[in-house]
C-alpha cells in the first residue's frame, strides 16, 4: 500500500499560465467577483 | 418514450458499464482500487469532482427548483470558488506530503484515535445516507417512465449501481466521469436549445427572459441580509464557503478525487478548474429552469406534476373536488396566457405603466394559481395522507418527457442516469475507502495483504450499497432531494470542517478538548435543526465556530495533554 515512490510533488510547481500560483488564485477570485456583479446587473435588468 | 429513445438510453447505459467494467480489469491492487495509483492528469480529475457533485439530483431537482422557487438557488454556490483557493493553499499539499488514503487519516497524525473515529463516523453517516438519495433521483425516472412501484425501483436500481461500483473501482469511476460529463453538458444544451424552439413563435428568448424576470424567477442575486432567508448572497458567500471548504476537503468522496492527482500541481489545478466552471454552470442549469416555467406559461402544465399521485387522488373519493381545481386553474391560466402576450407587446413598444399594470395582474394571477395548488395538495394530502405532496422533483422530467424530440428524450435520460451512477459509484467507493482504511485496516487487520483489503474494500462496497437503497426506499418523505441532501450534509459538515480547521491552523490545540468541542457542536447543531428556524446553511458556520472556539477554550482553561 505504500505509494511514495510515486509521488512527484513539488510545492513550487508553478502552474501553466502566470507563472504564479497566486495570479492563478486571483484570477479565480476575480472571475467570481465578475460573476457576481454580472447575476446582480442580470436580476436587475429582468426584474 | 419510443422505440429509439429506448435503444438510446439502454446503447448508453450498457456502453458505460462496459467501459467501466474493461477499463478497471488489471485493478488488482488496494492503491489502485481507491486512488487510481495517484496518475490522473488535472483535467480528468476536475470533471470527476465536478461529476460526483452534479449528480442525477443536480439535473433533476436544480431546474425544478428554478421553476418554483427561482433562480435565488444559485447562491448557495458562491462560496465555492473561495473554497477552491484555500483548499489550493492547504489541504491538497497536505494531504499529499503526507501520502494518505483518507482525509481522516491526518486527523490521527495530527490528534489522536478518537479524532479520526469521529470524522470519519461522522462521514459515512452522512455519507451512506447521501447515497440513497443519488440511488433515489434515477428511481424517480424509472418508476415514472415504467410505471413501475418505487419501491421495487429504487431496489433494481441499487443492485444494478452496487454490481457496477463494486466491479469499477476509482479507475472506473475517473474514467466514466469523463465520458459522462460530455454527455450530461450536451443534454443540458440540447435541452436548453429544443427548449427555447418550442417557445411560441412571436415569443424571443429576450421576451421570455423578461416574462422570467417579471414572475419573480431570475432572482439570481439578493445582498438583504435577512437570516431567515435561505438562500441570499451573505448565506451563500459565507455558510457557502464553510459548506464547500468542508465538502471538497473533509468529504471523502471529493478528497479521494483530487488524491487521484498525480501531483500537487494536477490536483490544485483541477480544484482551480471546478471553481471557475461551477458557478456558470449552475447557473445554465437554473435558467434552464427558469424557462422551462416560462414555457409552461404557454402550455397549460399539469395542476400536480407528480402523475402518479395525481392519478391516485382523481380516482379516489376526493376525485370531484380535485377536477373542479383544476378546471379554474385551467381557465385562469388561459387568461394568464392572454396577459403574458399582452405585457410583451407592451415590452416591445416600450410602454411602461402598461408593462407595470399587465405584470401586476399576472402576478396576482400566479399568486391565485399558486394558492389553488396548494389547495390541490391539501387534497392530495386529505386523500392520502402518505401521499408525495412535493412535485419539484417531477417538473424538469415531465418536460423532458412529455416534449423533447423522439431521441433526445434517450439521451437525456441516459444522462441522468449514467451521472447518478457514476456519483453513486463514486460515493460508494469513497464510504468503502473509510470503512477499510480508517476502521478495518486501522482497528482490526493492520497487516493483511492487499488482496485481502481489496476483497474487504469490494464487501465494503456492497455493503454500503444496500444501506443506500435502505435510505432511498424512504427518501420520498424529504421533499426537494436537492435541498435535503443540502441540509443533511449541513448537519455534520460543520462539525467537521471545525476539527479540520483546528487541526491545520491552532498548532496549540490537542485532540482531547477539540473532540469534547466538536461532539458539543454537533449536539447544537442537531437542536438548530429540530427546535429553531436557523436557515441549514448557517449550521455550517454555527457548528465549525463552536469547535474551533470551543477547543481554544477548552485548552486554554483546563489542562490537557499537547498534542
Amino acid at each position: 500500500m505504500n505509494n511514495e515512490n510515486k509521488l512527484k510533488n513539488s510545492e513550487d510547481s508553478p502552474p501553466p499560465i502566470f507563472n504564479s500560483w497566486n495570479k492563478l488564485y486571483a484570477l479565480v477570485f476575480m472571475s467570481l467577483v465578475s460573476m457576481i456583479i454580472l447575476f446582480y446587473l442580470f436580476t436587475k435588468a429582468f426584474e | 418514450m419510443s422505440n429509439v429513445d429506448w435503444i438510446v438510453m439502454c446503447g448508453f447505459i450498457g456502453f458505460v458499464v462496459i467501459y467501466g467494467t474493461w477499463k478497471s480489469r488489471n485493478v488488482s491492487d488496494i492503491d489502485t482500487y481507491l486512488r487510481a495509483g495517484r496518475t490522473s492528469r488535472w483535467w480528468l480529475v476536475a470533471l470527476s469532482i465536478m461529476a460526483t457533485q452534479a449528480s442525477a439530483i443536480t439535473f433533476l431537482s436544480t431546474p425544478g427548483q428554478a421553476y418554483v422557487d427561482g433562480m435565488r438557488f444559485l447562491q448557495f454556490y458562491l462560496g465555492l470558488p473561495i473554497a477552491m483557493i484555500i483548499l489550493s493553499i492547504t489541504a491538497v499539499p497536505l494531504y499529499n506530503k503526507l501520502n494518505v488514503f483518507t482525509a481522516y487519516e491526518f486527523l490521527e497524525k495530527r490528534f489522536d484515535l478518537k479524532n479520526r473515529m469521529l470524522g470519519s463516523a461522522l462521514f459515512l453517516t452522512q455519507r451512506g445516507l447521501a447515497a440513497g438519495f443519488t440511488i433515489y433521483a434515477p428511481s424517480l425516472i424509472l418508476s415514472v417512465l415504467l410505471g413501475w412501484e418505487m419501491n421495487f425501483t429504487i431496489i433494481i436500481v441499487g443492485v444494478m449501481v452496487i454490481l457496477y461500483t463494486t466491479v469499477g473501482g476509482t479507475v472506473a469511476v475517473n474514467k466514466t466521469h469523463f465520458l459522462q460529463m460530455i454527455i450530461v453538458t450536451v443534454g443540458m444544451f440540447a435541452a436548453f436549445f429544443v427548449l427555447m424552439s418550442l417557445l411560441p413563435e412571436d415569443v424571443s428568448f429576450i421576451d421570455a427572459a423578461y416574462v422570467a424576470g417579471k414572475m419573480g424567477k431570475l432572482n439570481a442575486i439578493d445582498f438583504t441580509f435577512d437570516l431567515s432567508n435561505r438562500y441570499t448572497f451573505w448565506s451563500g458567500i459565507i455558510g457557502g464557503t464553510f459548506l464547500m471548504l468542508s465538502y471538497f476537503g473533509t468529504d471523502q468522496s471529493q478528497v479521494q478525487r483530487y488524491l487521484a492527482g498525480s501531483s500537487i500541481k494536477q490536483s490544485r489545478l483541477a480544484l482551480l478548474t471546478n471553481g471557475l466552471v461551477k458557478v456558470p454552470m449552475q447557473f445554465i442549469i437554473l435558467f434552464i429552469g427558469a424557462m422551462v416555467f416560462v414555457f409552461f406559461q404557454f402550455v397549460t402544465p399539469p395542476l400536480f406534476f407528480n402523475p402518479v399521485e395525481e392519478a391516485k387522488v382523481k380516482s379516489g373519493v376526493y376525485g370531484l373536488e380535485y377536477l373542479e381545481i383544476e378546471q379554474e386553474y385551467s381557465e385562469l391560466h388561459s387568461i394568464k396566457q392572454d396577459e403574458l402576450k399582452e405585457l410583451i407587446t407592451s415590452i416591445h413598444s416600450g410602454d411602461n405603466e402598461q408593462v407595470n399594470s399587465k405584470t401586476q395582474n399576472i402576478v396576482e394571477n400566479q399568486k391565485r394559481a399558486d394558492e389553488l395548488k396548494s389547495q390541490a395538495i391539501e387534497i392530495i394530502k386529505k386523500s392520502d395522507p402518505k401521499a408525495d405532496s412535493n412535485d419539484t422533483n417531477y417538473i424538469f422530467l415531465t418536460f423532458i418527457i412529455n416534449f423533447l424530440p423522439i431521441g433526445f428524450v434517450g439521451l437525456l435520460i441516459a444522462a441522468i442516469l449514467s451521472a447518478s451512477m457514476s456519483s453513486t459509484s463514486a460515493e460508494l467507493n469513497a464510504l468503502a475507502s473509510t470503512t477499510v482504511i480508517d476502521f478495518y485496516k486501522r482497528l482490526i487487520k493492520k497487516d493483511a495483504d492487499d488482496k485481502k483489503y481489496l476483497k474487504v474494500s469490494k464487501l465494503a462496497t456492497v455493503f454500503w450499497g444496500i444501506y443506500a437503497i435502505v435510505f432511498a426506499l424512504f427518501a420520498k418523505e424529504l421533499g426537494s432531494l436537492v435541498e435535503a441532501v443540502n441540509i443533511l450534509g449541513s448537519l455534520v459538515y460543520g462539525t467537521i470542517l471545525g476539527i479540520f480547521l483546528t487541526a491545520f491552523y491552532m498548532k496549540k490545540v490537542s485532540g482531547t478538548p477539540t473532540f469534547i468541542a466538536a461532539v458539543i457542536a454537533e449536539l447544537l447543531i442537531i437542536y438548530c435543526y429540530l427546535f429553531t428556524d436557523i436557515p441549514f446553511l448557517w449550521y455550517n458556520v454555527i457548528g465549525c465556530l463552536i469547535v474551533v472556539v470551543g477547543a481554544f477554550l477548552l485548552s486554554k482553561f483546563f489542562n490537557f495533554t499537547t498534542a
